[in-house]
C-alpha cells in the first residue's frame, strides 16, 4: 500500500457500527451497519473487510481513530477497546472525536442541535453553529432540552429521530459515521490509547448483583 | 505454542500468556491479575456498569504488564484466547473485542473460552500428568458444582446448589454480621481468631447425595445471633465457615467415591479459603484420594486457566469466528453433558 499513512476509523456508540479506512483526510473505503446489541459481533469482521477491499493490510496502519461516545455504553466500549489494543498490538497512536461532533460534521451548516439517545427516557444534547460547538454537552429529558433549542435550529442524532415531539425541526436518520471521522481528526493530536477516554456522561447505575460470576442455578442445557 | 488469555466475565481484569497447552505440559510465563474489589466494595456486590467500566480501563496496562512479565511480544503469540461465556455480558464484551483485535493485529488464531471449562483447566497448569477422571468441586460465589471430568472437553455436572452459591452464602453472612465485603476473605480471616466448635450449625446434607444448600446455613446464623446477640463475630465466623466446608469436603469425598475418579481438585474462587484447602488436604489424605489444589492466583479468576483451555479448545476444535461474541450467565452453555 505504499508509504502513504493510513487511518483506521471505527464508530460504535450508537446502533450504527462503522469502519473507515482513510489517507490525509480522504476517505478509501468504508462499510456501516446497523445493529441493535450486536457491535462487538458486527465490528471485527469488517475491520478485516475494509481493509481487504482496500488492498491494505493491519501493518499499513498509522493511526487509530476512534468515537468515544457519548451514546451506549457497551458500544463505545466496544469500540474503544479495539482501537486500544489494536493500537497497542501494531505500535500506533489514537485521535478521536466525540460522537456529538461527528453529527453536527455532517448536518447542514448554521444552527444545529445534536441529540442522541440516552437510553432510559433521556438524551445527550450539543449545539453547534456552522460546525462550532456552542456550549457543552448537556444530558436530560428531551423535553426540557428540546425547549432550549432556538426557533430555526435543525436536529440530528437518533434522540432527535425518537423524540421528534420535542425537536419538530430533525433531520432524520443521521449517525456518527466512520467517513466523517476520517475528516475530522485530520490535523488532531495523537494520543496513546490509554490516554484517549470514553464520553459517559453518566454515572453508572448501581444495580446490585451478586449473582453473575457464573450460573447460580443448576445448568439444565 | 504462546496462548495469550484474557478473562474480564466478572470483576477480575485479567491478561496472562501460557507456553504449551494440556497434552504437552503447559509453563505460565505471566499472569497478570487486577481486581476490582475495592470498587464493588460499597454496594456490597458487583456492579455491572462499574464492572464494564474498569475492564476498558484496565485492560490496556494488564495486557502491557503481560507481556513484560512474559518477556515477549506480540510476534511471540501463536493464538489469543478471551472468555465468552458465562458473565456479565457488558464485561465479557471487553475481554471478547480486545481479543479479537489482537488476534487480527497479529494474524493469529482467536478462541472464545466458558469460564467454566477455565477453572476445570486451572488444576493441569500445574499438574500435567493429572490422570482423567477427576471430580473437580467448583466453588465460588456464583455456584457451587461437583464436575465428574472424565476427558478433556467432556464434563459431567454430578451435584449443585439448589440455592445459594457458598461464596453467596458468605457474603450475605458476613453482611449481616457486618464484616464487609466480600465475605470469603473476611470470614477466612476473622475464623483464624475464632472457635469453630462454638456453635454446632447444621450441616444440610440434602436429598440427592451430591447436590449442596447453603442458604439453610445461612438462617441459622442469622436466627442464632438474633438469639444470642452476645455471641462473638470471630466464633460465628469459624463455626460458620466450618459448617459449610464440612459440607463441602464430604460431599466432593462421596463424589470421587460415586464416580470412580483418580482424584479431587479444587476450582473456583472459594477455594482460596484457607479452612477449605487445609480441611480438602487432610480428609483426602485420610481417604487415600490424591488431592490436587490449585495455587490461589489460580483459583480465583485469572487468564493463565482461559489461555490453558483456549490452547486446548483451539486444537480440538479450531479457532472461533471474528463474528463470535459472548454470552450471560443464565445463556445456554453446551458445556456440561
Ligand atoms: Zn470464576
Amino acid at each position: 500500500m505504499g508509504n502513504q499513512m493510513l487511518t483506521l476509523a471505527i464508530t460504535s456508540s450508537t446502533d450504527v457500527v462503522g469502519v473507515a479506512l482513510g489517507s490525509e483526510g480522504q476517505v478509501l473505503g468504508s462499510q456501516s451497519v446497523t445493529t441493535d446489541r450486536r457491535h462487538a459481533e458486527e465490528l471485527m469482521p469488517m475491520v478485516v473487510e475494509v481493509l481487504a477491499k482496500a488492498g491494505a493490510e493491519m501493518g499499513d496502519l498509522g493511526l487509530m481513530a476512534v468515537d468515544v461516545g457519548p451514546g451506549r455504553f457497551t458500544g463505545l466500549r466496544v469500540g474503544l477497546t479495539t482501537v486500544r489494543a489494536l493500537a497497542l498490538a501494531l505500535n500506533l497512536e489514537v485521535v478521536s472525536a466525540t460522537s456529538l461532533e461527528l453529527l453536527a460534521w455532517v448536518a447542514p451548516s448554521g444552527s444545529v442541535a445534536v441529540v442522541i439517545d440516552a437510553r432510559r427516557g433521556e438524551v445527550f444534547q450539543q449545539q453547534f453553529l456552522d460546525g462550532a460547538a456552542i456550549g457543552d454537552a448537556i444530558v436530560g429529558d428531551p423535553a426540557s432540552l428540546g425547549a432550549q433549542i432556538q426557533p430555526g435550529t435543525v436536529a440530528v442524532g437518533d434522540g432527535a429521530d425518537r423524540f421528534v415531539e420535542y425537536y419538530p425541526n430533525t433531520i432524520r436518520g443521521m449517525s456518527p459515521s466512520p467517513e466523517a471521522l476520517i475528516a475530522i481528526v485530520e490535523g488532531r493530536e495523537p494520543l496513546p490509547g490509554p490516554a484517549v477516554l470514553p464520553l459517559y456522561m453518566r454515572e453508572p447505575d448501581v444495580q446490585i448483583n451478586i449473582k453473575t460470576r457464573h450460573n447460580t442455578k443448576k445448568q439444565s442445557s | 505454542m504462546l496462548t495469550l488469555g484474557i478473562e474480564t466475565s466478572c470483576d477480575e481484569t485479567s491478561v496472562a500468556i501460557i507456553e504449551g497447552d494440556a497434552d504437552s505440559g503447559m509453563t505460565v510465563l505471566s499472569n497478570v491479575i487486577s481486581s476490582q474489589v475495592a470498587l464493588h466494595a460499597e454496594a456490597g456486590g458487583v456492579v455491572p456498569e462499574i464492572a464494564s467500566r474498569a475492564h476498558l480501563t484496565m485492560m490496556e496496562p494488564v495486557l502491557a504488564q503481560a507481556l513484560a512479565d512474559a518477556g515477549v511480544t506480540g510476534k511471540d503469540i501463536g493464538a489469543v484466547a478471551a472468555t465468552s461465556e458465562p458473565g456479565l455480558i457488558g464485561a465479557l464484551l471487553v475481554g471478547v473485542s480486545a481479543g479479537k483485535a489482537l488476534s487480527v493485529a497479529w494474524n493469529v488464531p482467536y478462541v472464545a473460552v466458558n469460564h467454566m471449562e477455565g477453572h476445570l483447566f486451572a488444576t493441569l497448569l500445574e499438574n500435567p500428568g493429572l490422570e482423567l477422571p477427576v471430580v473437580v468441586l467448583l466453588v465460588s460465589g456464583g455456584h457451587t458444582m461437583l464436575v465428574a471430568m472424565d476427558q478433556l472437553g467432556s464434563y459431567r455436572v454430578v451435584g449443585s446448589t439448589i440455592d445459594d452459591a457458598a461464596g453467596e452464602a458468605f457474603d450475605k453472612v458476613a453482611r449481616y454480621l457486618g464484616l464487609g465485603y466480600p465475605g470469603g476473605p473476611v470470614i477466612d480471616r476473622l475464623a483464624k481468631e475464632g472457635d469453630a466448635k462454638a456453635i454446632r450449625f447444621p450441616r444440610a446434607l440434602v436429598g440427592n447425595g451430591l447436590d449442596f444448600s447453603f442458604s439453610g446455613m445461612k438462617t441459622a446464623v442469622i436466627n442464632y445471633v438474633r438469639k444470642h446477640p452476645e455471641a462473638e463475630n470471630a466464633d460465628l465466623a469459624a463455626s460458620f465457615q466450618e459448617a459449610v466446608v464440612d459440607v463441602l469436603v464430604a460431599k466432593t469425598i462421596e463424589a470421587v467415591k460415586v464416580t470412580g475418579a483418580n482424584a479431587a481438585c479444587l476450582g473456583g474462587g472459594v477455594a482460596a479459603n484457607s479452612r477449605l484447602r487445609e480441611r480438602m488436604a487432610q480428609a483426602c489424605k485420610a481417604e487415600g484420594i490424591p488431592a490436587f489444589i490449585p495455587g490461589r492466583e489460580f483459583c480465583t479468576d485469572n487468564a493463565a486457566m482461559i489461555a490453558a483451555a483456549g490452547a486446548w479448545r483451539l486444537k480440538a476444535d479450531g479457532p472461533s469466528g471474528l463474528d463470535s461474541g459472548a454470552t450471560p450467565s443464565g445463556g445456554r452453555s453446551t458445556l456440561f453433558a
